[in-house]
């Protein structure tokens, strides 16, 4: 493996127009950036972007944050997606990550959403699953709670799905 | 493989029809198979109501007090206008997730987890119930409608079976569609029903391995939907 510091370093500017310099390989986990890179035939060693790639939608803070996940992860074994649809582990996530996603609700939220605007798969991955830890065991009023949604259903609704799911419990 | 067991009663001592709650029966009231339980909520929206017009009558008694009293009110007002406005905090941006970022979180929930998730509001239940066929194991479902009655055995031997009366054909068909079972036994069925029953037991995919029918009577039109019932779990 080369060492990222001497790889050619791409530019991004965030939404909030801040510049950030990103090592190539690093951000190739970002399959948006990737393809645009190739697009723009800016993918030979000797090309350089003079003009920042603009990341509309993800302001500095989180970019940083998105990219040192990046940094991080950026060796990682490309993972075989076989299991899309079958139910997951989500006891699994690495002790770095755990680390990485000691952050508040809101920061969790934004990086789920620059991560999508990204396409970066492991850590949409990984952030979705720290959500999904958040919903289990909870019951749907703490849930509701946990995220600030409304419960939007009449209560003759509500009783319908209750009366289903009450089949379904052992 | 499947097998079928028919055991078929002779003479039939009820009568399909007529005063259908009485004894406890449990024939299907097919002519009221449209007619879903409603209950009662006035008291609900009565309180709504209230809340919707006091938040309003609120509203209006600021903005009054603001134009009479604009320089004193002013901090004050905005605060209760804010407050009238916007009486929870700010929505999550959960919410605005779309729903290929829903479904990377419900991917990692098991199935009982999601039963629970489309409790919590509309759009979770849209898209669980569009993009999941949610299928909970169970060890047999005896769907008695001579006693009106449907018992469901877990697959966990230790736990008792739960036992819930028998509703009209449409919400039985919604109850077991997130169900699977080994064997499923049917006790009491009469010739008027096997075709509409038969047709939901096709239609919910219980998938069992071994299927009973015991004082069952049969419509000559019936057979055929048995036979292709065994092809499909087959």
């Amino acid at each position: 493996m080369t060492d990222a510091k001497n790889e050619r370093q791409i530019k991004i500017s965030s939404s909030d127009n801040e510049i950030i310099l990103v090592p190539r390989n690093v951000i190739r986990l970002s399959t948006t950036i990737n393809t645009l890179l190739q697009d723009l035939g800016l993918d030979d060693d000797e090309a350089t972007n003079a003009e920042p790639i603009p990341v509309q939608n993800v302001a500095a803070p989180i970019l940083r944050k998105v990219i040192s996940w990046c940094q991080y992860h950026y060796q990682d074994p490309v993972p075989t997606d076989d299991s899309d649809s079958r139910e997951k582990r989500t006891d699994d996530i690495s002790s770095w990550d755990t680390e990485f996603l000691k952050v508040d609700q809101g920061t969790l939220f934004e990086l789920i959403l620059a991560a999508n605007y990204l396409d970066i798969k492991g850590l949409l991955d990984v952030t979705c699953k720290a959500v999904a830890n958040m919903i289990k065991g909870k019951s749907p009023e703490e849930i509701r709670r946990t995220f600030n949604i409304k419960n939007d259903f009449t209560p003759e609704e509500e009783e319908q799905i209750r009366k289903e799911n009450a089949w379904c419990e052992d | 493989m499947i097998s079928v067991t028919v055991a078929a009663q002779e003479k039939s001592k009820r009568l399909f029809g007529g005063k259908l709650k009485a004894y406890d029966s449990g024939r299907l009231s097919l002519e009221n198979l449209k007619k879903l339980s409603t209950t009662n909520n006035s008291s609900f929206s009565c309180a709504s109501k209230f809340n919707q017009v006091l938040s309003k009558l609120c509203k209006v008694l600021t903005s009054v007090l603001y134009y009479i009293f604009p320089h004193i009110l002013a901090f004050t007002a905005s605060e209760n206008l804010e407050i009238c406005i916007k009486p929870s905090r700010q929505r999550s941006i959960l919410h605005e997730f779309e729903k290929n970022t829903l479904l990377v979180i419900f991917n990692n929930l098991d199935s009982k987890e999601k039963l629970k998730c489309k409790l919590v509001c509309k759009k979770w239940n849209n898209i669980i119930s569009t993009n999941y066929l949610i299928k909970i194991k169970t060890d047999q479902i005896r769907i008695l409608f001579d006693e009106g009655k449907v018992l469901i055995y877990p697959i966990d031997e230790r736990k008792s079976p739960v036992r819930h009366s028998l509703p009209p054909l449409e919400i039985l068909a919604k109850n077991l569609s997130h169900l699977t079972t080994q064997s499923l036994f049917v006790r009491g069925l009469i010739p008027a029903e096997s075709v509409p029953v038969l047709n939901l037991f096709l239609s919910v995919q219980l998938q069992p391995q071994q299927l009973y029918f015991i004082w069952s009577k049969f419509a000559p039109e019936s057979i055929e939907l048995i036979g292709s019932y065994s092809a499909t779990s087959g």
